[in-house]
């Protein structure tokens, strides 16, 4: 667990992407550097979570390309999903889903390691979660729930980290040990893309910020990108300006069209 | 006591019966867990029903009921993964589709046989009396099949459940471990066919494991403990068959009914009583 990795970049060049039988992503062209942290804001349908999904490989291209740094055998991909798409009633402990993790260096059939265990452990281990590795998920708090995912990336070994709002319906505690873990994976070099409704987050914690609406607003530095323009161009009439500061309005998002 | 419980099993046609139902319900109820972690009960209930006009041929026609079934079943299975395939037939719509064309179009083909309440009610509810050496040979090897696979599979199998995300970037296609799950319920359907039916074939896919997921934690544990309650209530129904001599196949379902209610009040944590006596003991230290 102590090998320094290595990140990976990437470039998207006029990626267009349908979702749902409509256009999720609409020519978006950018180039991410090997270790970059990068915030994609954007309201709710913005494509944020169909971007993180494309270059997963999950879902098809309708034109445009995706390219690795090295060509896509190097990707090493972990993603941490949204909340609402796991079962948290799954009989599985703590341990079993972070063993998920290593299944794919595993191949068919073939049971996990004593190695296995062993990288599964330690990164439960960093998360502070090794003394509830035996924990079932159902019986583990919101951010210890968290946490476990954390953990689930980590034991992947990614060059790739995608985090699907992570900050989404969990306390400040695991906002923190979220971000620490963030910090330690930049020491590392880990390229990690995080999708967020929150401007304030984006600009403070992260080097780069990507503000998206199915097409690319703007992408750059913090305090480039984060203006009254490209807000408003971004989340419409749910930005509101109030002597200076920008305010979003995520109480209730118009419905996804 | 002994030859009450020895008696029934003197007898060969009990014997095999015994065997049977034995198998029948520890593989229904361990791929049961799958169906009830996935909530795919419907079509489990849907598959069941839409064997009946591979039965009711291979009837007319004198060969294997269960090879009539199988065949059946695979036809279906795929059938449902044809129609969704392109994304303009949710799959809830086209089982519901399929299951009731299938079920009619073998009515309609048992409805031809002179016979036809007895011959209907048998494949309906199953005649695990009934059960012939060679139908044992063959539920004994397709039991071995399914219970195999799941074993060399869990992994596959708990992933593509749990995080289909995780296992297309894992290079597991859930795809492919959906239709092996799909065969997998073709082939239990078929073997539960002379036990308990097409009609309650569904309830010992989906009641065991039920009960097991109320008294486990973890997957294995789950399907050990659902192996174990699918083959008492087969027992328990074959005894009650033969001493209270009522049908088979719906005193199996019964006793896995009844150990279900047992779980849902009893169960520690989840049970009815103690999520009762937790409320009574936080209300009382409120007002305390």
């Amino acid at each position: 667990m102590t090998r320094v990795a290595h990140g990976l970049g990437f470039q998207l060049r006029d990626v267009n992407v349908n979702y749902d039988g409509h256009v999720a992503l609409e020519r978006v062209s950018l180039s991410v550097s090997a270790g970059a942290q990068v915030a994609v804001v954007g309201p709710n349908g913005a494509g944020k979570s169909t971007l993180f999904k494309a270059l997963a490989g999950l879902l098809p291209l309708r034109s445009g390309r995706i390219d690795l740094d090295g060509g896509p055998q190097q990707l090493r991909l972990a993603y941490v999903p949204q909340r609402e798409e796991i079962d948290w009633r799954f009989p599985v402990t703590s341990l079993d889903v972070v063993l998920m993790g290593r299944y794919g260096r595993l191949g068919w059939i073939r049971r996990a390691q004593a190695a296995d265990k062993q990288a599964a452990l330690a990164s439960l281990e960093r998360l502070g979660m090794r003394p509830l590795a035996g924990r079932p998920l159902a019986e583990l708090s919101g951010g210890q729930q968290q946490r476990v995912f954390l953990a689930r990336a980590l034991a992947q070994e990614p060059n790739l980290l995608l985090l699907d709002e992570p900050f989404t319906g969990v306390d400040v505690s695991v906002r923190t040990s979220t971000l620490e873990v963030l910090d330690s994976l930049r020491a590392e070099g880990v390229t990690v893309l995080l999708s967020t409704h929150d401007l304030n987050l984006a600009s403070e914690r992260f080097q780069q910020v990507l503000l998206l609406n199915r097409k690319v607003i703007a992408f750059g530095a913090p305090d480039e990108v984060i203006t009254a323009e490209s807000v408003a161009q971004a989340f419409g009439v749910q930005a509101l300006f109030v002597d200076g500061a920008i305010i979003i309005d995520q109480c209730c998002p118009p419905p996804e069209s | 006591m002994i030859h009450w419980l020895t008696d029934p099993f003197t007898l060969a046609f009990m014997q095999r019966a015994l065997v049977a139902a034995l198998l029948v319900g520890v593989v229904c109820s361990v791929l049961g867990c799958y169906i009830v972690l996935r909530s795919m009960a419907f079509l489990g209930d849907a598959l069941a029903h839409a064997i009946l006009p591979g039965v009711a041929l291979a009837y007319i026609a004198g060969f294997s009921l269960l090879l009539g079934a199988l065949i059946a079943a695979l036809v279906v299975a795929f059938g449902i993964g044809l129609i969704t395939r392109g994304g303009t037939i949710r799959e809830d719509t086209a089982i519901g589709i399929l299951f009731a064309a299938a079920l009619s179009l073998g009515i309609v083909m048992i409805s031809t046989i002179q016979t036809y309440a007895t011959d209907l009610t048998h494949i309906l509810f199953g005649d695990v009396l009934g059960v012939g050496p060679h139908d044992l040979e063959l539920t004994a090897g397709l039991a071995v099949v399914v219970l195999a696979t799941v074993l060399l599979l869990y992994k596959e199998f708990l992933v593509v459940s749990f995080d289909p995300l995780l296992a297309r970037i894992s290079g597991v296609s859930p795809g492919l471990v959906r239709a092996v799950m799909l065969v997998l319920l073709a082939l239990t359907i078929v073997i539960s066919l002379q036990t308990v039916g097409v009609g309650l074939v569904a309830a010992m896919l989906v009641t065991p494991a039920a009960t097991a997921s109320l008294l486990t934690k973890r997957l294995p544990a789950m399907m050990a403990v659902s192996a174990v309650i699918g083959a008492l209530s087969s027992l328990i129904g074959l005894f009650a068959s033969y001493y209270l001599n009522v049908a088979s196949g719906a005193a199996i379902v019964l006793a896995a009914t009844a150990f279900f209610v047992l779980a849902f009040v009893f169960a520690p944590r989840r049970g009815l009583l103690w999520r009762g006596a937790r409320g009574l003991l936080a209300s009382s230290a409120q007002h305390g």
